[in-house]
This record gives C-alpha cells, structure tokens and sequence, in this order.
C-alpha cells in the first residue's frame, strides 16, 4: 500500500514536473524568437526609409510642373507622413498602401501634362526612373526581413501545440506590416 | 639553408604577384551617378584633378546625382567631403541635376588657397548658368577650370591646361551671358532607355540590400529545429528511469532506447521537432 501511494506521487510530481517544464520551455523558447523577430524591425525602418525618399523625388519633380494645392500631391505628402509616423506597423502599412496609390495617380498625371512632355529630363525621370524605383522600393518593403521572420514567426507559433501553450502564458503574435480594414494612417 | 632560401624565394613570389590584387584601387572622386556627362568629359576631369593634385596638392572632386531623396544639399555635399580621401585638401562639387540643385564643399586647407567667396563666385558664374541651361558638360568642366586657375594664381603652380575638355590653356571660359535660358527638348524627341542600376544611386541615405528572403527563410528554418536530440535522449532516460524495468521486474519492460524512440515519436506528433 505504502508504495503503491508513493508511487502514485512519484507519478503525480513527474506529470506536474514534465507539464512545468513543457510550459517554461514553450514560453521561454517563443518568447525569445518573438524578440529575435522584433530585433529585424531595423531592416523595415531602412526599408521604409527609402520608400519616404523615393516620394520625396517624386514630389520634388511633380512641384515643377503642378500647382501646390494639387490634390494628388498633397495626398502622397500626406501619405509620405503617415509612414514616417510611430503609429502601429498596420498603420503604417495603411499609409504605405496609399502612398503607393498616390505616387502611381501623380505620376499618371504627370504624364498627361504638356509641360512634362515637352520636357525631356523630367519626362525621363516621370517614365522610367521614377517608376523603376517606385517598384525596387516596394519589392524591398515586401521582402523586408522583418516581414519575412513576422510571418514565419506567426506561421509556426499558431500551428505548432508549443506555440498555443506559449498563448496561454502571455506570448502574442508578431505584429506584421499588414494594412488591415479601418486603420488610418 | 637551401630550403630556407627556396621557401623566401617562393614568399617573394607569391607577394609580388598578389601584390596588385591586394593594393585597392583608389575610388575615383570625379562620379558620375546621374550618367549626364559625357565619357571625354570625365576623362578629362580626371586628368585635371590629377594635374591640380600633382601641382598643388589639392583634390578636386565632382558628384553628379539625380536625386538626393530630400537631403539638404550643403549638409550632403559635406558629408560626401568627410568621406573623401584627404578631405582637407579636397573641394567637393555636388550637383543634382532631378533637384537642380548643386553645392561645393572644402576642407580648411583647401579653404586657405580658395577661399569661399572666391569659390562661391566659380559656382554662380562658371557653374550655375549652364547647369540651369542643363549643360552639364559645360557646367563640370567651366567649373573645374575655373577652379584650376584660381588655385594657379594663388598658390603660384604652373598647371597643364592646354586640351582639356576642348580648350586650349589661353581661352577664357565662357560668360554668363553666352548662356541661354534652359530649353525644352523638342516634342516627340525619342527617349532612350534609361535603368536604374541601383536604388541608392537616387537615395540620400543608402540601404543595405536586404538577403534573398528564400535563403534567408532556408537558414532560419534550419536553425530552429525545436526539441534537439540532447532533450529528447534526457527525457527518454529520465522517463526509463522512472517506468522502466524493476527488481521486482513489475516496470513497463521498455529500456531506455524504448523511451527515447517513444520521445522522439511524441516530438514529431506534437510539433517539438521540426
């Protein structure tokens, strides 16, 4: 009797023993590749970075040959703003999507005025290296290594049983630079 | 004796021909990122600065970009001195040509011989009217010559000029009013087709490039294995120690290799061990 009751205990303390440290290590382990994700947050800034210059170009070409109060322009400025902002990461996302819609509007109608036609060097910039890089800055900001590990990182924690215990114990998603509805810039 | 001597020998050699390999290129400090001047242009840029170099010890340097993303380009055109080899005895011309703008940089020796006023009068009437004419050849080059003889007539140094961007040394460059007001190309003229090698070329603040992300997922994936080899092999003897056989033979039977193949099983259901 004596030792079935101890070894009833030693089962109970070894269940409760494995089940500690199943929790410590699912909560140490996520924890720790949370913070290696959020230390990639660099690369995002840099990237993004160049995503404002990129505008700044732009808008300083569309200065020349629209007027100040033109809508476009002022929503790109607006835009190039959003992104510089410390809101969240889906903010900013928010405000990258519409500085995109709103680089890609001014430069449609750049290209509609004669001004711009008639001028050879911004024409060149207007047509070709200012879309060019337009489209290297967003590829940058969508293969930003941050993005990348955010969703890797969120891929494997809400798949894995680990990864759910590390849930209960405070551990959050990595926040992904993702617009999502109603967020404003 | 003789292998000593035969292994110096072979040092030698490898030295000398490594040597080349080994010795950097100096960056040149006339750039042309913007690709606005032409090829006799900057060759003869080179051999100026060269010249001024060899006479006066002073470096001339030109930066020619489309853009700077929005930087100032006074605080730029320093920057980009601080970076050069020599900044003291260096004169830095930036030009922007997207933003029309340009600025000229100097250390302090270089200060002492062309002193600003002197350098901001080279800029508003040997640079400024045919960079707003977007004659960037023209521009660089007044520019530099001009810079040339204001360093001759101060420091006293007989400077080759003679050939250089198609002027003989005699020639006086061009006035402010031989310059006509900036024309548009004519209507319908055919662009060629211009790439943008690099992102940078049009950034004030370069960026490093980013990995290739399928590598960079590759080598992260690899890392993180979950539940190494080490645990699942402790926790299967732990648990063999705890259920495994007995004295009174009444343990489940399984040896250690049972429990850890057993770990190793539950790892792979569960998700510990990718």
């Amino acid at each position: 009797m004596h030792k079935r009751s101890t070894a009833v205990m030693a089962f109970v303390l070894m269940i409760v023993l494995i089940g500690a440290s199943l929790l410590w290590g699912a909560y140490r382990g996520w924890s720790t590749e949370r913070k290696q994700v959020e230390t990639s947050m660099g690369t995002l800034e840099d990237v993004l970075s160049a995503r404002r210059e990129v505008g700044a170009n732009i808008l300083t070409v569309a200065r020349r040959h629209l007027p100040a109060g033109d809508p476009l322009l002022l929503s790109v400025q607006e835009a190039l703003n959003g992104i510089a902002q410390t809101g969240s990461l889906s903010q900013r996302a928010r405000a990258n999507q519409t500085l995109q819609e709103g680089m890609d509007g001014l430069l449609a109608e750049l290209r509609q005025l004669p001004s711009l036609t008639a001028d050879e060097r911004d024409s060149m910039y207007v047509n070709q290296l200012l879309p060019q890089a337009m489209e290297q800055s967003a590829h940058l900001t969508e293969q930003a290594e941050y993005n990348l590990q955010a969703e890797r990182f969120n891929r494997d924690f809400n798949n894995s049983f680990s990864g759910r215990l590390a849930r209960l114990l405070g551990v959050r998603p990595a926040e992904q630079f993702i617009p999502q509805e109603g967020d404003a810039p | 004796m003789r292998r000593l001597t035969g292994l110096l020998s072979l040092l030698m050699v490898i030295v000398l021909l490594a040597a080349p390999a080994l010795a950097e290129p100096a960056a040149s400090p006339i750039r042309d990122g913007a690709a606005v001047l032409q090829p006799t242009t900057l060759a003869d840029a080179r051999t100026l600065a060269d010249r001024v170099w060899a006479a006066t010890g002073l470096r001339l340097a030109v930066d020619v970009r489309h853009f700077l993303g929005g930087a100032d380009a006074a605080a730029y055109a320093q920057r980009l001195l601080g970076q050069q080899d020599n900044s003291q005895d260096t004169v830095l011309l930036l030009a922007v040509v997207g933003e029309e703008t340009y600025a000229v940089a100097s250390g302090t020796g270089a200060e002492r011989i062309l002193g600003r006023d002197a350098r901001d009068t080279l800029l508003s009437r040997h640079f400024r009217p045919a960079f707003q004419a977007r004659d960037y050849d023209a521009a660089v080059a007044d520019f530099l010559l001009g810079t040339a003889r204001q360093m001759q007539a101060s420091t006293g140094a007989e400077i080759e000029l003679d050939g250089l961007f198609g002027r003989t040394q005699a020639q006086p460059l061009p006035q402010p009013s031989t310059w006509a007001p900036a024309s548009p190309a004519p209507t319908g003229a055919a662009h060629k087709k211009i790439v943008l090698p690099n992102l940078n070329d049009i950034l004030g603040d370069p960026i490093s490039p980013t990995r290739d992300p399928a590598r960079a997922r590759e080598q992260a994936e690899r890392q993180d294995r979950g539940l190494s080899w080490g645990s699942i092999i402790v926790i299967g003897f732990v648990l063999s120690a705890v259920f495994g056989s007995k004295k009174d033979r009444r343990g489940c039977g399984c040896g250690p290799l049972g429990w850890i193949l057993g770990v190793f099983g539950l790892s792979k259901f569960f998700g510990w061990r990718r």
